[in-house]
């Protein structure tokens, strides 16, 4: 007589668990309603301050900043060779290297003196004067130049370490940072370990120009770093860390910051 | 092929609980990602809405609520150091620049993207110092990736206050 009583066959399994199936996904559907309604009005949060910088990092601005024409860079730089070198390596100490940096980076901070977001007298003329287009060359020229120093083109470069003991404080801030301050390491944005955009290379940069940012920073004189990075983690380091940060990058060391002989 | 019945309702059940609940959170999770409402554009993010520069930090409506309007990017909090006014329940509005980040302070732990703004209800029961971390592996800097909630008496809060530095300003 069992064979007369009902059950449920495999098929009977399947059916159940397809029903089971749709429940759930009826059940989430009130979710994905409210998922899929229009955004509420702005909110009423007034913008006091300006922006930190006018450059938004959309598909159009990348793929400017990132495709200039170098040969057409190199005519463009000629009127920048006269402060920031033959070659991209400056012959004074308070004017950046320009040589091997990250063209997106170059190309924002052209669009901000521009706008001056970042302050300088000279360049924001000299930027006024260029197109995006003309930025995004100019920059594509002095990203493609070796950062190497050559004592042909660079003869202020590398500088002279005044004090020996800014090394050990360098190799640290550079390679760990001081986590209970929150100083994540320079090297993990500022290569060789990582880059972030638009963070430049620090490998081959003037000391001079180095603590002047860093004093700037802390100060609130520049503030073109969007989302406060720089003036977050400048305002931690100590006026003798920045000294030595500086005297670090100047004196070209930065390229192994761990383990590098020091003599 | 035949099977019983007992058998047959135990494999749907098991299904049904497993399926249901894995299918339930994670429209949940999707839900709070499509939401047209926690969604920022990450390109204009320090151009308009509520996390402009002069926006971040904590800041108390007019009704006495307080909100904290943050950023997560490599590798540091933006602002790194919030003062805010002890036993008072605080709304965090915090999203990412660049990549996943999480925040985790005393036992409450979240995660942020880019693009969508995380929402949090926090209370600090006193005055007093809380730190606060990156939990989510992002990269060289991580570790150090950490910020400070300075908790006041009620009545020593200003109205906007955020620090500069992890310190809020102080030596």
């Amino acid at each position: 007589m069992d064979s007369l009583k009902p059950t449920i066959g495999i098929r009977g399994v399947v059916l159940l668990c397809i029903a089971v199936v749709i429940f759930s996904e009826l059940l989430g559907l009130p979710i994905l309603r409210r998922a899929i309604r229009p955004a509420p009005p702005p909110s009423n949060l007034v913008a006091t301050a300006g922006a930190p910088s006018l450059v938004a990092w959309n598909e159009a601005t990348i793929v400017l900043s990132s495709t200039g024409n170098p040969v057409r860079g190199e005519f463009i730089s000629r009127r920048c060779e006269s402060c920031h070198g033959v070659e991209g390596f400056s012959s004074q100490a308070s004017t950046p290297n320009l040589a091997g940096i990250d063209a997106q980076y170059l190309w924002k901070e052209l669009q901000d003196f521009r706008s001056a977001k970042r302050r300088s007298v000279i360049m924001q003329q000299i930027a006024g004067a260029l197109t995006s287009r003309d930025a995004a060359d100019v920059a594509a020229y002095f990203a493609m130049l070796p950062n190497a120093p050559d004592a042909q083109f660079n003869p202020i470069f590398p500088q002279t370490l005044k004090d020996q003991s800014a090394i050990e404080t360098a190799q640290r801030l550079l390679a760990v940072g001081d986590p209970a301050r929150g100083i994540p390491p320079c090297q993990a944005c500022h290569g060789p370990l990582g880059y972030v955009r638009p963070a430049p290379s620090l490998a081959s940069q003037n000391s001079d120009y180095v603590l002047r940012q860093l004093n700037d920073f802390t100060s609130g004189a520049r503030t073109n770093d969007v989302n406060l990075p720089m003036r977050t983690i400048a305002a931690e380091l100590l006026p003798n860390e920045r000294q030595a940060l500086a005297e670090f990058y100047g004196a070209d060391l930065a390229r192994f910051p761990v383990g590098y002989v020091t003599q | 092929m035949r099977i019983g019945n007992f058998r047959a309702y135990l494999i749907v059940a098991v299904f049904s609980l497993v399926y249901g609940t894995l299918r339930f959170s994670s429209t949940l999770q999707a839900a709070h990602i499509l939401d047209r409402r926690s969604r920022v554009d990450l390109a204009t993010l320090h151009l308009q809405g509520e996390f402009l520069e002069s926006n971040l930090g904590a800041v108390r409506a007019a009704d006495g609520s307080v909100t904290i309007h943050m950023i997560a990017e490599k590798y540091i909090f933006a602002p790194a150091c919030v003062t805010l006014p002890a036993a008072v329940p605080i709304q965090l509005r915090i999203t990412s620049a660049d990549s996943a980040h999480g925040f985790k302070i005393a036992g409450v732990e979240v995660k942020t993207l880019p693009g969508s703004v995380t929402e949090v209800h926090l209370r600090f029961p006193a005055a007093g110092k809380y730190e606060f971390y990156c939990d989510e592996f992002c990269g060289p800097g991580h570790h150090a990736m950490m910020g400070r909630i300075v908790a006041v008496p009620e009545n020593e809060f200003q109205a906007h206050n955020s620090g500069r530095g992890v310190a809020c300003g102080q030596p």
